[in-house]
């Protein structure tokens, strides 16, 4: 067979290798954006929901209220159109009383009018029988009668005077007024139970608009969470056909432990006999034009490859590397840097033998690993390191971080969900954290302390004010159970933000607290 | 970090406390929509209290007078009982003095003639007075009946007026709590704070705002210089 014929083969091979991993790692791809589509999506439908728990508690809390309210001012009501009746009816008796007392007071004038003239009368009878002087008997007698009617006469004369103060008294009992005030009184409840009424009905009306939304929001979670778990079983099936096509056609390359210093590359060797297997560096963006030419090319050039010689009796022996960062330049000859996508090839150079059995110059060239990029991990700040001042509702943290790393904290306040304790009733994560919009967190504020190892201790605070929401950007209620956490994420605006990786406290291992709010001053 | 992506990423800021902004703004109208109704609702219920104490005022003071009338007018019966007898017994006494006198004319016509009419016209009118003096203690009974029914009448409005007031003010035995007066002070309170606390909320968006927003221009500037650059 012609060399060249050979060669056809394998370029065949390649190639097709290539398009296929290609096109797989295009649909992992697709199959992540869409996955981070739906999670965002239920975030958000989740964040609809919360809001609208947290909305109807809320309203059922005001119902309750104005509910009790009402019920009060109703008792009230009742016995303010009683007292009205009452004193309707006292101001009818005490009319007939003074009626009456007049009527009783002009009568005892009358008489005692007589009394006093019949006691004049009788006088004069006894004058005259004095006068006649016919009989002593009589005469005595006629004094006798003169002197009592004298008597009956004063008596009728206090009496009278007794009747008209009664008469007096009974009619300056001011029942008009009671019955006025009462009036008012009526009136003016009938006013406030009215508006307290409206108030109520308005109550009433929210809860059952609330209880709307609450169902509706329902159904869009649940909706947002069928298609979250649709892409979810997506990604992971593209994923694993991903790794299927990767294992059984290119050597199971792998690139794993990723960290700010270097990474592990991981492949299952070649049957044929290898002389030496060399690990290229090569810019992701560069990958689609790599050849086996440039990878020849390549191992010349001393530090753009890692090389490693096969171990002569395991022809099945997977091969694991670490390499450090300063270990390998890219293929293009530049160092390593944070932040860039790369990719790895493994050129696997034939032992002479071989080639020579083949009639062949070729070696084996790799399609491209998975795509990667090296960043810098931010610290999070340890959960037991978060603390709430409910004296001045304050949150409190600290945390060691390389001295030169610009970061920003940004704390957000999760609502924990009715049943379970300190659990939100959402998920949450890193990537959904990065996507909290400004003004649903505060960025903290921080005390650099530099240590001497070329890191600095941080504590940070972050006071929870009028204008603090939650993560959905709901405002804080009282009395509602809240997580705090914290993103750890970069601030530095001259380098590029992929160098660094954000970070997020553990929420399920962090406290809960009840926010309060502080009292507001009086305006 | 990339200009392009800064000034996209100040963007989403300004635009997201722009939304949050609205939203604050949206809920400070509320709150003073709910807080000037708590307010209102105040002022009914300051009409009420006001009217309430003034009913409870005006009914125990009439309470207060219907009980001295009342004592005055059973005095007057008693009194108008008292005089009636005495009156009886001297009327008794005139009209024996008038038999006497006719007795003694019938023995004598030369008696005086004067007297017997005098002491006749005595009965008659001692007929009269006893017989007005009997209308008058009718009417001072009927006096005593009518005020011996508007006292307890007017002492049970005392009384209603006086517990409305108390469960009102919640000055009363279920407690202060629970009263119509706790109840609206409560929302009033509760609107006040809301309110305060949104116009803080609001004063502390804007100048996030503010930030963000000149942080932006800023950007902007400085891409711009990038560009003709």
């Amino acid at each position: 067979m012609a060399p060249s014929h050979m060669n056809t083969y394998n370029d065949n091979l390649h190639a097709q290798v290539v398009s296929i991993l290609s096109e797989q790692e295009q649909q992992v791809n697709e199959a992540i954006t869409s996955l981070k589509k739906a999670t965002l999506s239920l975030y958000h439908a989740q964040g609809s929901l919360v809001a609208a728990n947290l909305q109807q508690a809320q309203a059922v809390k005001s119902y309750t209220t104005k509910g009790n309210a009402l019920n009060e001012a109703m008792a009230n009501s009742y016995v303010s159109a009683n007292i009205l009746a009452s004193a309707i009816q006292s101001k009818t008796h005490v009319d007939e009383s003074v009626s009456a007392a007049a009527t009783a007071a002009d009568n005892v004038q009358l008489a005692a009018n007589a009394i006093t003239k019949l006691a004049s009368d009788v006088g004069s009878t006894s004058s005259i029988a004095q006068a006649v002087d016919f009989d002593s008997d009589l005469i005595k007698q006629a004094k006798e009668c003169a002197d009592l009617m004298s008597e009956v006469a004063h008596l009728a004369e206090a009496v009278s005077y007794d009747a008209m103060e009664a008469s007096a008294l009974t009619a300056e009992v001011p029942a008009n007024t009671v019955e006025a005030n009462a009036t008012q009184t009526n009136d003016s409840f009938k006013t406030l139970l009215a508006s307290l009424n409206e108030e109520f009905d308005t109550t009433k009306k929210l809860l059952e608009t609330n209880a709307d939304n609450l169902d509706k929001s329902r159904s869009a979670d649940a909706n947002e969470k069928g298609s979250f778990k649709n892409d979810y079983t997506s990604q992971n099936a593209a994923e694993e056909a991903y790794h299927l096509a990767n294992e059984k056609l290119n050597l199971d390359l792998r690139v794993k432990d990723l960290s700010s210093s270097g990474f592990t590359v991981c492949f299952n060797g070649i049957k044929s006999p290898v002389e030496c297997y060399y690990i290229l560096l090569v810019k992701n963006s560069k990958k689609s034009t790599f050849t086996i030419a440039d990878a020849q090319h390549l191992i010349s050039h001393k530090g753009q490859y890692v090389e490693i010689t096969p171990s002569k009796n395991d022809k099945n022996q997977s091969v694991s590397k670490a390499i450090q960062i300063s270990d390998l330049r890219d293929a293009d000859g530049d160092p390593m840097q944070l932040g860039e996508a790369y990719t790895v090839f493994i050129l696997a150079v034939y032992a002479d033998e071989y080639k020579q059995v083949l009639n062949s110059i070729d070696d084996f060239l790799s399609a491209p690993s998975a795509p990667f990029s090296l960043t810098y991990a931010l610290q999070h700040p340890e959960t037991a390191s978060i603390s709430i001042d409910e004296k001045t509702n304050t949150l409190a943290f600290s945390l060691t971080e390389n001295a030169d790393f610009k970061v920003s904290y940004r704390c957000m306040y999760l609502p924990c969900s009715a049943g379970e304790e300190d659990e939100p009733g959402f998920n949450f994560n890193l990537a959904l954290a990065e996507q909290v919009q400004a003004g649903n967190y505060t960025v903290a504020t921080v005390i650099t302390q530099m240590l001497d190892n070329g890191k600095s201790l941080i504590s940070g605070i972050s006071r929870i004010t009028e204008s603090t929401t939650d993560n959905f950007g709901y405002p804080l209620i009282a009395g509602q159970k809240y997580l705090p956490v914290i993103l750890s994420i970069t601030a530095d605006e001259e380098a590029d933000a992929g160098q660094f990786r954000s970070s997020l406290t553990p929420f399920r291992s962090t406290q809960a607290f009840t926010f309060q709010p502080l009292q507001t001053e009086k305006h | 970090m990339d200009t392009h992506n800064q000034v996209a990423q100040l963007q989403a800021n300004v635009n997201a406390l722009t939304e949050k902004q609205r939203k604050f703004q949206r809920m400070l109208a509320e709150a003073e929509t709910k807080r000037t109704k708590a307010l209102s609702d105040k002022n009914l219920l300051d009409a009420v209290l006001q009217n309430a104490l003034e009913l409870k005022e005006s009914s125990a003071i009439a309470t207060a007078e219907i009980t001295k009338a009342n004592a005055q007018t059973q005095s007057l019966a008693t009194d108008l009982k008292d005089l009636i007898d005495k009156l009886i017994y001297a009327a008794e006494m005139i009209n024996k003095m008038g038999n006497t006198v006719l007795k003694l004319k019938a023995r004598n016509p030369l008696l005086s003639n004067e007297l017997v009419a005098s002491v006749s016209s005595n009965s008659t009118d001692a007929d009269k007075a006893v017989a007005l003096t009997l209308t008058a203690l009718d009417s001072a009974i009927k006096a005593q009946t009518t005020n011996t029914i508007a006292e307890p009448s007017l002492s049970l409005t005392k009384q209603q007026s006086a517990e409305l007031y108390e469960r009102l003010t919640g000055n009363n035995s279920s407690g202060s709590s629970k009263s119509l007066k706790a109840f609206i002070d409560g929302a009033l309170s509760r609107a006040n704070n809301n309110y305060v606390r949104l116009i803080k909320a609001n004063a502390e968006i804007s100048r996030q705002l503010a930030i963000a927003t000149t942080a932006l221009e800023k950007a902007k500037v400085s891409t711009d210089t990038l560009h003709t650059k």
